[in-house]
């Protein structure tokens, strides 16, 4: 009898494992508990977009389920161009091209190689004046909750003067939910305001949050904060005259 | 119960013995934690007292203004430099901004990195401060090294050496601030920059404080 319990735990035991091990990878997958199992995402570059072109340069960008490091590398050319650190989004400078070129590029990542037709960049016939005083404009991106910061995305910045309107100048989130870009190869008024459009990726899976300030240039550099979530702060809590 | 005493005693012992050893910092890091973040409750509270020779690792200063080149720096040391107005300096890191006679001690070495604010390594803010004076004449007897910063203006460059790097830096705002308004005292920011604090206006006036905030643009070792 003792003997027949002790198998019949024996096989109930092994069997309560054999069904949980699928059905925990299957509802950890699922995102319900927001866990991601490395070896389970994918490498494959998504939302490949070639931004902020010049004469001799121009960004690459793309996210990735998997955190990885990402590299470009131009066809015809032994130079590839690498990040520095890994991550589920990627931002790449293709600097020292060459004016009025069209280049077609390859991404790495994680070690598999990708192609596509749209992987395409042709420069302008304007390069950027590298002595030109750089006109930094920063910010702050919170999470979802509005109290943590975002520590990991990608953010595509538009200003327009009202009469010009610049290309998508990319930026990566950093640790601090900061991002900064230079706005000086604009041909704006700096002594005025613009308006700055920010489209920001924070989630492979999720809508990109899209948000506009108004920015007096003339009294600061800094962005009102981004709130990825249902927040929207226009004005500082206080009295008229007070 | 009396060994998980005695356990728990000796447990506190080591902690406090690692503590003091630093070896508690190297814990903390290998645990995923910023060292620089956990504060124990009590041990930061008050004011150091001045202690003597508390920058005795430091030469004095010498009485100019641009003391240095990038090719007489010590490329692990901690300078600044404004071309504009022809100051290169040495910084002396952590001064306790509470401590008066701590950080007019430390200009005669250079010019005070604030305690509890960042480094240029790091996202954040670095927070330097110096003597400036209305009689221009007197400024290098007084180590006032900030009293032409009020030449300084937005689009001016700053370059920090830090560590083996150049920091280099771009002049975003100027602000006249209280003397009372102690948030701007701080080393949070989203990105990295470096606020560089001196008394006035009118240059020298205790009566407030100028703030020139500078965004970092580029970072590169030095050769």
């Amino acid at each position: 009898m003792n003997n027949f319990l002790k198998k019949t735990s024996s096989i109930a035991s092994l069997a309560i494992i054999a069904v949980s091990v699928p059905i925990t990878i299957a509802v950890l997958n699922s995102g319900t508990f927001n866990f991601k199992i490395n070896a389970l995402l994918n490498d494959k570059p998504k939302n490949v977009v070639i931004s902020d072109i010049s004469g001799d340069s121009a960004y690459v960008t793309w996210e990735t389920e998997k955190s990885v490091i990402g590299m470009v590398k131009l066809t015809g050319s032994n130079k590839i161009f690498t990040e520095k650190t890994s991550s589920s989004f990627h931002l790449i400078e293709l600097n020292t091209l060459t004016t009025t070129t069209k280049y077609t590029f390859s991404v790495y990542s994680d070690g598999s190689i990708y192609n596509d037709n749209s992987y395409t960049v042709s420069t302008s016939n304007t390069v950027s004046n590298p002595n030109k005083t750089p006109f930094m404009i920063f910010g702050q991106v919170f999470g979802i909750n509005g109290t943590t910061v975002q520590q990991e995305g990608l953010i595509y910045i538009t200003v327009s003067d009202g009469k010009n309107i610049s290309q998508k100048i990319p930026a990566l989130l950093n640790k601090s939910g900061g991002f900064q870009v230079d706005i000086s190869n604009l041909n704006f008024d700096y002594q005025k305001s613009v308006e700055v459009t920010l489209l920001t990726y924070y989630d492979s899976v999720k809508d990109p949050i899209q948000k506009e300030f108004t920015l007096d240039l003339s009294k600061t550099r800094q962005i009102p904060n981004i709130y990825l979530g249902d927040v929207e702060i226009s004005v500082i809590p206080g009295v008229n005259g007070k | 119960m009396k060994k998980f005493l005695i356990i728990f005693v000796i447990w506190i012992i080591i902690n406090i013995v690692l503590y003091y050893l630093g070896a508690f910092n190297t814990i903390l890091s290998s645990a995923g934690v910023d060292p620089s973040v956990f504060v124990p409750t009590g041990f930061n509270s008050a004011p150091t007292t001045n202690p003597q020779n508390a920058f005795s690792g430091y030469e004095i200063a010498k009485k100019v203004f641009n003391e240095f080149t990038e090719q007489t720096i010590d490329k692990n040391g901690f300078y600044l430099r404004i071309d504009k107005i022809n100051l290169f300096k040495r910084v002396i890191p952590n001064v306790d901004p509470r401590d008066q006679g701590l950080y007019v001690d430390s200009w005669n070495y250079g010019i005070s990195h604030g305690e509890f604010t960042s480094t240029p390594d790091k996202i954040g803010l670095t927070y330097l401060f110096a003597h400036a004076t209305s009689n221009k004449a007197d400024a290098l007897d007084q180590n006032a090294w900030f009293t032409y910063m009020d030449q300084v203006v937005v689009g001016d460059t700053v370059i920090i050496y830090y560590e083996g790097n150049k920091y280099t830096y771009i002049v975003s705002e100027i602000l006249v601030v209280s003397p009372d308004a102690t948030g701007y005292y701080t080393g949070a920011s989203p990105v990295s920059m470096v606020r560089m604090q001196f008394c006035g206006p009118p240059t020298g006036s205790l009566n407030a404080r100028t703030l020139v905030d500078a965004l970092l643009v580029t970072t590169e070792p030095i050769n």
